[in-house]
């Protein structure tokens, strides 16, 4: 048998820098430039930013990026989605059902499939192929929702995205619910962040949240301000968090002083 | 200034939201770490307001609520919770809770709750 | 506008029933002083009594109307449970069971339902009093119930977390202050939390009043508080205005309907499928399974490569069909253990026990076929336990127990079995009671009776004509003995065991596989004849040789690593006079930790196998659990292990 030759056109391979080559997309493989891989042995796919523009990044063994002009990129990234090495289950999905905790509205149920690939655990249907990579996966649970006006049992995954916590709902047999949970909870354990966070990290990532400044986090916990500096580079090495400001701690120079004390002869600055 | 109440049974909420209450103004008359001492902390001090948690040891918020409701029928009780706990605040609320503030916290969400319990605007 | 009513009946039933199984569940819970089961129940009640209302099935939603009534002052701590109220509401379950399926037979809810509500009015009335409220008060407030005068629409906060429960505080707060006579969406939607953020509530009340609340909630986006019209001209206009309403109303339910009837096809998630065309589709695949096998043997006898590949993955389709509708059949037992705390209590109640239900491993799922098979049994089972089991609590004080009994059912999966127990620790077993009841019953003779072992005398009670039971009475239910619970057990490829000691209680273990019809199996051949032996009880195999195979007293054994086990050469067992092999093989089945050699020729093959049960007098042949169809169209017995192994063909 031979392969179905569904489409051929340029693109660019990156080698170093953006290379014109020749991209055949068949049914069976995709080879653009003298790269030929077998779409049934591609390990993960990505959509990544390279010089500021989107390309396509395909794991087998070593990476391979390329990109397609315009509207075609998009439709060989579907293809070859739907088509990679990967364990796919048939479930309805709703994503995300919420983002950073609110209700999301205008989105539905889809048919389609949770496929779950070298690197990252997919949402696929034809309007969407969501990729989600381990390191994003936060936390799988069952839980009870209404859907269609009944009570299902559905998992829940809590997922990263651009720094927002959302979450998605996956609707399936319960049998192959178990089953999918039990997966999905062994990928996140294994993509646990290595260092584990401590109390005093936890709490004072809590503070954070809760809009409390440094200095009250300092006398909320007891601790020195170096000592916050150490958590805090660790919260930020950990991509738990990110700076947006660093205080400045300052000491007056005599001119400084003078100033000061010239103020205070002048009543109405300190009352 | 309004007198608060603050009942948790970590060390760490209660310090969190002594923080965040003081700095929206609010005076922290007590700290209680159950229901039981809730309520005797509230037949001492008369609080405006009262953050009960829910889960607790010895004492739940809940069952605090009924007895400083007993007590005080015009008690402002502003529930604890975290995602997961609805059922329970929506017996509180059915209880005579006013209000609720979700954990973990946000403090100009917790500002804004206690804020409109008291009718402060 | 015409609505297909007869497809919202079918849903209303199917969800009747299932809410009436929670409801018995909820009650007993609510008995057994967890209180948050009255919300549920509430909920319930509630929603049975909407979809009454909708479907205009009066009598019904008079009565779920009735329970609302007394439920709520439950809920609102007015009331105090009591046995006796517990009894009225599984009165008004049963009831509601009755008109549900009265409406299932004859379309007609026409039940009399006035006794009961007659009961639940006084009920309520008790609560009543207390408020100081008069009857004719409450008379006036029904009259006015559906009277408004301001409407509060809000929206909600964007960033609000708890969108239901906002809105409950909203709800609660008004309520306080005014009357809340409607909302829109409907209060559980809205206290649900699904919606859109946006409600509207239709209040009689001062709307100065309501703005003020209204002022006083967080997270709200915005607010309207819109005077409708002056109270007392409503009033006056009272008839017209709940005519206009009518209608409004139904309008708007219309077009939720059809909302409703979108949705499903989009999330179309699961469909209900006739349990006897699922049947059908199994029996198929068994046939398939058939096919394929013959399909294999002549990619084989002809030896055509191509037709191997594609038996071969046509192989791969058929075992994934097949494990697809084995877990469609699949349920949880919970279906049926879920009739039991209800049916304990009321049991107990009734001749006078205290006992305390235990239910273990509800998620334990067999095939719906065994469940359903099984029901019956256990039933009669758990009855047993507390009629014959379970002491009176005077009795059981005087043995030095504690007053309240014990009976635990539980469920669990061992490997490739389902265990199921029930055990209580009651007056256990009179072995020398059971066999002078077996003599006197002409079940065994005197002399037997003598030198009968206890595991002997125990199963006893499973002989057929031993349970005085066996008769129709209350207790006993459908006529179900003893020997039932054993045959059905054994018919699904199961058994039952028991352990009992005198004075400390009794527990029956039925074991049964998980699903039916379509096992793995060895194919074995002694001289001309095949036979199937279930890969299940099959531990090893092993050429037989002069070294392992041992004779003592008479009685041949297989020496395996230390151990003697017991073993047969099925040649001599079947009497099979032609071939003769000079290596037989010797395989080690297992049952119930008991280990067995049967000795065959060969092994021909492993294959997986139909099994078509053995009907009329041949089901009566131990040692066979049926039969089964070769590829070729050969027509092999089954082995049962176990009533081999049992000796009741051994012996």
């Amino acid at each position: 048998m031979s392969e179905k030759v569904l489409t051929k056109t340029t693109a660019e391979l990156y080698k170093d820098g953006w290379v014109k080559a020749e991209l055949t997309l068949t049914d069976e493989s995709i080879t653009i430039g003298t790269e030929k891989v077998t779409i049934r042995e591609i390990e993960d796919l990505e959509l990544v930013e390279v010089d500021s523009s989107q390309a396509i990044r395909i794991k087998k063994g070593g990476d391979i990026v390329f990109r397609v002009p315009g509207k075609l990129q998009s439709q060989i990234f579907r293809f070859l989605a739907f088509n990679l090495k990967s364990d796919r289950f048939a479930v309805y999905f709703l994503s995300p059902a919420t983002r950073g905790g609110v209700v999301v509205t205008n989105v539905k149920w889809e048919k389609g499939y949770l496929s779950i690939t070298d690197e990252a655990v997919w949402f696929l249907s034809p309007n969407k192929q969501l990729r989600i990579s381990f390191d994003n996966l936060g936390s799988v649970d069952k839980d009870v929702r209404t859907v269609g006006g009944k009570q299902r049992v559905v998992l829940v995954i809590a997922h990263v995205e651009k720094g927002e916590v959302l979450t998605s709902l996956v609707l399936c047999p319960e049998t192959t619910l178990e089953m999918l949970e039990h997966y999905l909870k062994q990928l996140i354990e294994k993509y646990k962040p290595k260092s584990e966070l401590s109390d005093v990290e936890i709490q004072i990532a809590t503070l954070i949240y809760s809009g409390v400044d440094s200095v009250s986090i300092e006398s909320i916990l007891g601790i020195s301000t170096d000592e916050l500096d150490k958590y805090f580079d660790k919260l930020v090495d950990l991509g738990l968090a990110r700076v947006v400001k660093i205080r400045k701690e300052l000491e007056l120079t005599p001119k400084g002083v003078a100033v000061v004390s010239e103020a205070q002869k002048s009543q109405n600055i300190m009352r | 200034m309004p007198k608060v109440l603050i009942v948790d049974d970590t060390a760490f909420m209660r310090k969190l939201l002594r923080n965040i209450l003081f700095s929206g103004g609010f005076d922290i008359v007590g700290e209680a770490e159950n229901g039981k001492q809730a309520v005797e902390l509230y037949k001492q001090h008369k609080p405006d307001l009262v953050t009960m948690d829910i889960v607790m040891p010895e004492m739940n918020g809940i069952e605090a609520l009924k007895q400083i409701k007993s007590i005080d029928p015009q008690a402002k009780v502003v529930m604890c919770t975290a995602v997961g706990q609805e059922q329970m605040v929506k017996a509180a609320i059915k209880l005579g809770a006013k209000g609720y503030i979700i954990k973990p916290f946000q403090a100009p969400k917790v500002i804004e709750e206690v804020k409109k319990v008291l009718g402060l605007n | 506008m015409e609505i297909d009513m007869g497809e919202y009946k079918q849903e209303f039933l199917q969800e009747s029933k299932e809410y009436l199984e929670i409801l018995n569940q909820s009650f007993i819970e609510l008995e057994n002083g967890n209180k948050d089961a009255v919300n549920e129940i509430f909920r319930i009640a509630h929603t049975i009594k909407g979809m009454a209302g909708f479907l205009g099935y009066k009598n019904l939603e008079e009565l779920c109307h009735g329970m609302e009534g007394v439920l709520s002052r439950i809920r609102d701590g007015e009331m105090e449970v009591d046995s006796d109220i517990i009894d009225l509401m599984l009165e008004c379950v049963d009831r509601i069971n009755e008109i549900v399926e009265k409406i299932e037979s004859e379309d007609t809810d026409d039940v009399d339902v006035s006794d009961l509500i007659g009961k639940l009015t006084a009920l309520k009335q008790d609560g009543v009093d207390k408020t100081n409220k008069t009857t004719k008060e409450i008379k006036e407030e029904d009259k006015a119930q559906d009277v408004y005068n301001v409407v509060v629409n809000v929206e909600l906060a964007d960033d609000c977390a708890m969108k239901g429960v906002r809105a409950a505080l909203i709800l609660e707060a008004i309520s306080e202050i005014a009357k809340i006579v409607k909302t829109e969406p409907d209060e559980e939607v809205i206290e649900g939390g699904d919606f859109d953020g946006k409600f509207s509530i239709f209040v009689d009340g001062s709307k100065d009043a309501i703005n003020k609340v209204m002022k006083n909630i967080a997270e709200i986006k915005s607010y309207e508080v819109v005077q409708v019209g002056d109270a007392d001209k409503l009033k006056s206009e009272l008839d017209v205005k709940i005519e206009g309403e009518k209608k409004e109303d139904k309008e708007s339910r219309e077009t939720k309907i059809e909302g409703r009837k979108d949705k499903p096809k989009k999330t179309l998630e699961s469909i209900r499928v006739n349990i006897e065309q699922l049947d059908t589709i199994m029996n198929l695949v068994g046939e398939l399974v058939i096919s394929k096998g013959r399909l294999l043997q002549i990619s084989q006898e002809y030896d055509i490569p191509e037709l191997r590949e594609a038996v071969g993955i046509m192989d791969k389709s058929i075992t994934s069909l097949q494990d697809e509708i084995m877990q469609i059949r699949m349920v949880k037992i919970e279906r049926v253990f879920s009739k039991f705390p209800r049916m304990v209590r009321d049991l107990s109640r009734k001749m006078g026990k205290k006992v305390k239900f235990i239910i273990e491993g509800q998620d334990t799922e067999l095939d719906r076929t065994i469940l359903d098979e099984i029901s019956d049994p256990l039933v009669h089972l758990v009855r047993n336990a507390v009629d014959h089991g379970i002491e009176t609590p005077e009795e059981r004080i005087k043995a030095g127990k504690s007053e309240v009994g014990l009976i635990k059912l539980s469920a669990r999966r061992e490997k490739n079995t389902i265990i199921i127990e029930i055990e209580d620790d009651g007056r256990g077993l009179d072995l020398e009671e059971i066999k002078k009841k077996a003599v006197e019953r002409g079940i065994i003779l005197p002399s037997e009776a003598e030198t009968m072992s206890d595991e002997d005398a125990k199963m006893l009670i499973f002989a057929p004509g031993f349970s005085t039971k066996s008769v129709a009475t209350e207790v006993s239910g459908r006529g179900v003995g003893m020997d039932v619970v054993k045959t059905t057990a054994e018919k699904l490829g199961g058994n039952v065991k028991v352990f009992t000691k005198k004075g400390e209680g009794m527990k029956v273990r039925i074991s049964l596989p998980p699903t039916v019809a379509i096992i793995k199996s060895l194919i074995v051949k002694v001289g001309d004849e095949n036979y199937a032996i279930p890969l299940s009880s099959v531990l090893e195999a092993l050429y037989v040789t002069k070294e392992n195979w041992k004779v003592i007293h008479g009685n041949p054994f297989l020496y395996i690593r230390g151990k003697l086990v017991p073993a047969v050469k099925l040649r001599e067992l079947f009497n099979i006079k032609n071939g003769k092999v000079e290596k037989e093989v010797g395989i080690i089945v297992e049952r119930e930790g008991e280990r067995y050699g049967l000795v065959v020729d060969a092994i021909t093959n492993q294959q997986e196998i139909v099994i078509k049960p053995l009907s009329s007098f041949l089901s009566k042949v131990k040692g066979f659990g049926g039969v089964t169809i070769l590829g070729d169209g050969r027509v092999i017995p089954i082995l049962d292990v176990s009533s081999l192994i049992g000796g009741e063909v051994l012996v």
